[in-house]
């Protein structure tokens, strides 16, 4: 009995307290282990006693692939922060940054190689790995590298040299998993700038920032790095405040930061964004000549520029009034340096290349294409080996056309590597049907996914703090970047890192890679940085090169910076959107939407990230459908209210949550839910927007365009729990005692 | 002897949530489930809290991170019947696990609501519990618990610097929110301190007076400055506005 | 005779109230730390053969005392570094330990300076201020088989007081967070 126990009693019976509290225990441990002191046999290297340890290492390729610390406490890994050093970041990380740690100790991370029972039931039976690497790789010896196709997601730069050499000996196909917006966005930025590495907004300089529905604050290519940035943009410079513009249909969680939000036409940005240049062309107000590449990329002229995009045009598709449009325009030449940047729900309409092409095009005409306060362009990896090639990078038509292959048995074996194509692909792609149709599926998740569901075989990769990598970040932070990953703790189960697996594959079919393991092969391709002779990196010898990375956490080059070409052909016309069903039957449009801590479901795993409160609707643990409060009004419907959510492709069931800042006539719905499988946090919560969206494309990108799909809603008279946080304590929100105080800039 | 607080500016925020998370992660905060929500039994030391403004088309959304306020003048210390709740000579607001007996009374008279009862065992999966932090005591059912300025932290940079034989430096120590927070919104550091971060930050913003605190007429002295959010359609005078 | 009874009442009265307080008073002297027996070890470590004998200083094992919050035990190889030269033949305590080293087997010994619950003690700290390891554990150096006995009370009166007497803190938050 403890203290606290006792007091308890001791406040009912004086008497009692004494009488009870002899029949106690002290703690409430395992008795086995309680009171004992173990004295190890060993101490392991990762082992200091009392101390703690700081590793650094580095962030997932999906996450930014930039530096992190990682605190190791008696061997486990405790807390994931920022690398102080690294440039970008400078020491910040995020809340998936932080969930990491949850991936490493998830109670449903598969231990070791399984082999399925019966192949699609979901359940597995352990194998060894010996039998498990023999058996992949007769697999492989039978299929031949014609037949087979390697799925992952955006894979580590390392992971990138390590699946090109593998590609090399085995002749197999290698498809890249990403989601469509950065699809969109990569295309964008090539034809725009020539360059295949993103560009990164210098907010930290930046006087004004224009966006066109970019979650850039919020989980989109370089939260982190553009998050810290977005903080020196509003207060890093005494007196000087940087302006913020939203265009987007939705306020957004990033939107909500905006000073002026824009609310418009889902995939109007791109007409929005010609009519400001028409207002720029017709005012004088940039030099004619920066006009030329504009129009090159977007094959238009001056006349048609002048004559079919003038805001009053405009204004009546978009949503916009021509006065609204004029102001942006202003707004871009007035505050100097401007930048402008785009993506998500602009990347995912049916223009949604031609949106980011004339939207991000803007910076051309603003001449802030790598000056201070704009767009600065990343350079190439440093090293050749480091480089994702680009078209392994399949768009929603590829995908299809992969996917029919598959089906037709034209390829009849498929590694999938961390990448979800059942799940994070719309149903009519047909990846369940084709990998069911697949002679042989091998996974390497580390976790039961949808994918990994149907395999044969899984040999689990190990999770990102126990493994060897080099990540060159994408988008970097204007200069020539690598972090190192190094394990920050002892393999936590019996997985064997994916680079360490392909490794022994190719050694098995006797064509061994140039490295023996995912370590040797970090280590060789970091001696290569130290052989170009530039970079922070001062050492005497290899080893001690080695040891000051692994301490720094990586490699930059302040000098070697990006440049950009004209814009390259082919051309991306402008076009309209266009929306999947009747106008009349459906009459509002669905705007799906990332979240931003579990994303488009990656992370959805990760029970951190599921409890934390979306932060607008503050909702979490499940999916909703966001109606405006006037289409909300109309309807008769109330927060908690279900509804049946009614598009051409599906119909699904899901609480209302009443946004008072929805737009009349679009719902919203969050990505991320809608699991089957990926474990006990993440399978069996709401719906997976994919289902409902009809698979349109981009027709010139050939990418899905998930926003560009028409809804309607019925009331069903049930109402459901939303689980949320907003009335979890009540709030003191007086008139004259605002909780947020809010003051006019005082300049 | 360092007076400890913390400057949140609200320009800054983007209300992207590493605070919640990075506290979370530090202090042992037990999963909040679906179930927990329900309830309407999260913990949350820090939380973020989203104010609407305003009706659609100029609709704002405000984010604003709430910890605990550390009040000088704490209403949740003097009604606990057994002293579990005390304040610190540093100008901490603690709870001393020990010694709760769960009354609740103090929550009930925080006006803020930070601090949370743990009406359920905190669960963890096994595995997961080789992330708990050692330095933090994972508190058992029927003890409330708050946010004390990662105080393990504070007393860890303390004893180091007793032990290498000096004082503790400026802005030595900081709290898992402050690092997290990736735009630097969240400073911590030693009122007292003239060179440290949270001084001449809050100097320099009284002169913009920006400074505000949250229910500050109730004259408790919170430690945990705001910053106000620059609108640029605010209407009200930036001099002496409240 | 006339009270008797009045005096009889008051007497059972008293003893019925002295039956707790005796109890209060011999529960905390049997569960006072001192009064406890020696507590058996799964091996009888003699540290008076170690540092007696040998002269090895409390460090040499206890490594991490001056510089973490734990004084730790030494991993068994660093026992085993004497002794895979010190016969063990005969020695079944010794064969214990070679036993543990060749089985890979860690020893799990019974704790015997138990703080209370929910106490952060941290050793560098009070090393680094001049105290000496015997000034809590005793002249653990003269103890011999079977084993270490605590030999300081080392709940929170005497860990205050020591406070007090030595002008160190007794914030709550100091040893409880």
């Amino acid at each position: 009995m403890r203290r606290r126990d006792f007091l308890k009693v001791a406040a009912t019976s004086a008497t009692g307290a004494v009488l009870f509290a002899g029949c106690g225990r002290i703690g409430d441990g395992v008795p086995e282990t309680e009171f004992k002191i173990a004295q190890p046999v060993y101490t392991p290297n990762d082992w200091a006693f009392g101390r703690d340890a700081w590793f650094a290492t580095a962030a997932p390729p999906d996450q930014g692939g930039y530096g992190l610390i990682v605190r190791v406490f008696e061997g486990r890994a405790k807390k994931v922060d920022g690398n102080p050093d690294f440039p970008g970041v400078r020491g910040k990380s995020d809340a998936r940054a932080q969930a990491l740690v949850q991936e490493l100790y998830h109670p449903d991370r598969l231990a070791g190689p399984q082999r399925a029972t019966t192949r699609g039931s979901g359940q597995f039976q352990p194998i060894g790995w010996d039998s498990a690497l023999q058996q992949v790789a007769q697999i492989l010896r039978d299929a031949g590298g014609q037949r087979a196709v390697l799925i992952t997601t955006r894979p580590s730069s390392l992971q990138a040299a390590i699946i090109a050499a593998f590609q090399r000996v085995t002749g197999i196909r290698h498809a890249i998993l990403e989601p469509d917006e950065l699809v969109v966005l990569r295309s964008a930025v090539r034809r725009l700038f020539g360059v295949s590495t993103l560009p990164i907004p210098d907010l930290a300089n930046a006087s004004f920032l224009l966006n066109f529905g970019a979650e850039f604050l919020h989980g989109w290519i370089a939260p982190v790095q553009l998050a810290r940035a977005y903080g020196e943009f509003r207060q890093g410079r005494p007196g000087q405040r940087g302006l913020y513009y939203h265009v987007g249909p939705r306020l957004s969680a990033t939107a909500a930061n905006a000073d002026r939000w824009f609310p418009i036409v889902p995939g109007t940005e791109g007409l929005i964004a010609l009519a400001i240049a028409n207002v720029l062309l017709t005012e004088g107000a940039v030099p004619r000549d920066r006009f030329a590449p504009y129009f090159a990329a977007l094959g238009l002229d001056e006349a048609r520029l002048t004559n079919d995009y003038s805001p009053e045009r405009v204004a009546t598709t978009s949503g916009l009034t021509a006065e609204q449009i004029r102001e942006l325009a202003h707004a871009l030449v007035e505050h100097e340096p401007a930048v402008v940047i785009a993506g998500t729900n602009a990347a995912a309409s049916t223009n949604g290349l031609f949106n980011l092409v004339a939207t991000l095009g803007l910076n051309l005409l603003l001449d802030s294409l790598n000056q201070p306060g704009g767009l600065l362009l990343n350079p190439e990896p440093p090293l050749p080996e480091l480089r994702i090639a680009d078209d392994a990078i399949l768009t929603q038509r590829q995908w299809a056309e992969l996917f029919q292959q598959i089906q037709s048995g034209a390829i009849s074996t498929v590694l999938v590597y961390r990448a979800n194509p059942v799940y994070a692909l719309p149903p009519a792609t047909g990846a369940a049907e084709a990998l069911r149709a697949a002679q042989h599926v091998v996974s390497f998740s580390p976790f039961v996914d949808e994918t990994t569901q149907l395999a044969d075989i899984v040999l689990p990769d190990q999770a990102w703090l126990e493994q060897w990598g080099l990540e060159v970040p994408d988008p970097g932070p204007g200069f020539a970047a690598v972090a190192v990953r190094q394990p920050v703790v002892q393999p936590f189960v019996d997985a064997h890192a994916f680079g360490d697996v392909l490794i022994q594959l190719a050694t098995q079919l006797g064509q061994p890679l140039p490295w023996a393991s995912q370590e040797e092969a970090t280590k060789t391709l970091a001696l290569q940085l130290r052989r170009l002779g530039r970079g922070n990196i001062q050492a005497a010898d290899d080893k001690q090169f080695l040891v000051t990375l692994q301490a720094q956490g990586g490699w930059w080059d302040e000098q070697s910076r990006g440049s950009g070409t004209v814009p390259s052909s082919p051309v991306v016309q402008p076009r309209e959107p266009s929306f999947a069903g009747d106008s009349a039957q459906f009459p509002y449009l669905l705007v799906p939407y990332p979240l931003p801590a579990i994303g488009y479901g990656e992370l959805a795993h990760l029970p951190w990230l599921q409890a934390l409160p979306e932060p607008v609707s503050t909702n979490v643990w499940q999916s909703w459908v966001e109606v405006a409060q006037r289409t909300a009004d109309e309807l008769g419907l109330s927060t908690g209210d279900v509804v049946r959510l009614i598009t051409p492709q599906a119909t699904v069931e899901l609480p209302v949550y009443v946004n008072p800042a929805g737009q009349p006539g679009l719902v919203a719905i969050p990505f991320g839910q809608g699991h089957t499988a990926l474990g006990r946090y993440a399978e069996g919560r709401g719906v997976n927007p994919l289902t409902l969206a009809a698979p349109e494309n981009d027709g010139d990108a050939g990418t899905l365009a998930w926003c560009a799909t028409r809804c309607r809603i019925e009331k069903t008279g049930r109402r459901a729990r939303l689980a949320r946080f907003e009335g979890m304590v009540p709030a003191f929100q007086l008139e004259e005692f605002p909780i947020v105080r809010v003051m006019a800039p005082s300049a | 002897m360092p007076r400890w607080g913390m400057v949140i500016d609200l320009d800054r925020c983007i209300g992207c949530g590493a605070c919640v998370v990075a506290c979370q992660a530090e202090n042992n905060v037990p999963i909040n489930t679906e179930d927990v929500y329900h309830q309407r039994r999260a913990i949350a030391w820090i939380r973020l809290e989203r104010y609407w403004e305003g009706e659609f088309p100029n609709v704002k959304a405000r984010y604003i991170p709430v910890p605990c306020m550390q009040c000088t003048n704490a209403p949740c210390e003097p009604v606990c019947p057994v002293y579990a709740t005390y304040h610190t000579t540093e100008g901490i607001n603690m709870q001393v696990y020990n010694r709760c007996i769960g009354t609740r009374y103090c929550s009930i008279n925080c006006h803020w609501h930070v601090r949370f009862f743990n009406f359920w065992e905190p669960k963890w999966p096994d595995s997961l519990k080789n992330q708990l932090n050692p330095d933090v005591t994972v508190r058992s059912r029927g003890v409330m618990e708050k946010c004390n300025f990662c105080v393990h932290r504070i007393v860890k940079a303390e004893q180091k610097a007793k032990v290498e034989g000096r004082a503790l430096r400026t802005d030595e120590v900081t709290t898992a929110c402050a690092q997290a927070c990736p735009t630097n919104a969240i400073v911590f550091g030693d009122l007292d301190d003239p060179n440290s971060a949270v001084s001449q930050l809050l100097a320099q913003a009284e002169k913009e007076h920006r400074v505000y605190r949250l229910l500050e007429d109730l004259g408790t002295d919170p430690k945990v400055y705001y910053l106000k959010k620059i609108d640029i359609e605010a209407t009200t005078a930036p001099a002496g506005a409240h | 005779m006339r009270y008797i009874r009045l005096i009889l009442f008051v007497l059972v009265v008293l003893v019925v109230m002295a039956i707790p307080l005796a109890l209060v008073l011999a529960r905390t002297y049997f569960l006072s730390p001192t009064a406890q027996p020696v507590k058996a070890q799964p091996i009888q470590f003699p540290h008076s053969v170690h540092v007696q004998a040998l002269g090895l200083d409390c460090t040499y094992c206890h490594r991490n005392a001056t510089t973490s919050a734990q004084a730790t035990l030494p991993p068994l190889e660093l026992c085993m570094q004497c002794h895979k030269i010190v016969p063990t033949q005969g020695r079944p305590e010794l064969e214990k330990l070679v036993a543990a080293f060749q089985q890979d087997q860690p020893i799990l010994w019974n704790k015997v300076h138990q703080l209370p619950d929910h106490t952060h003690f941290v050793h560098s700290v009070h090393l680094s201020f001049g105290f000496q390891c015997s000034t809590c554990h005793g002249d653990v150096g003269a103890m011999g088989k079977p084993g270490v006995k605590q030999v300081r009370d080392l709940r929170m009166g005497d860990c205050i007081t020591c406070h007090q007497q030595n002008g160190a803190r007794t914030d709550c938050s100091v040893c409880h967070y």
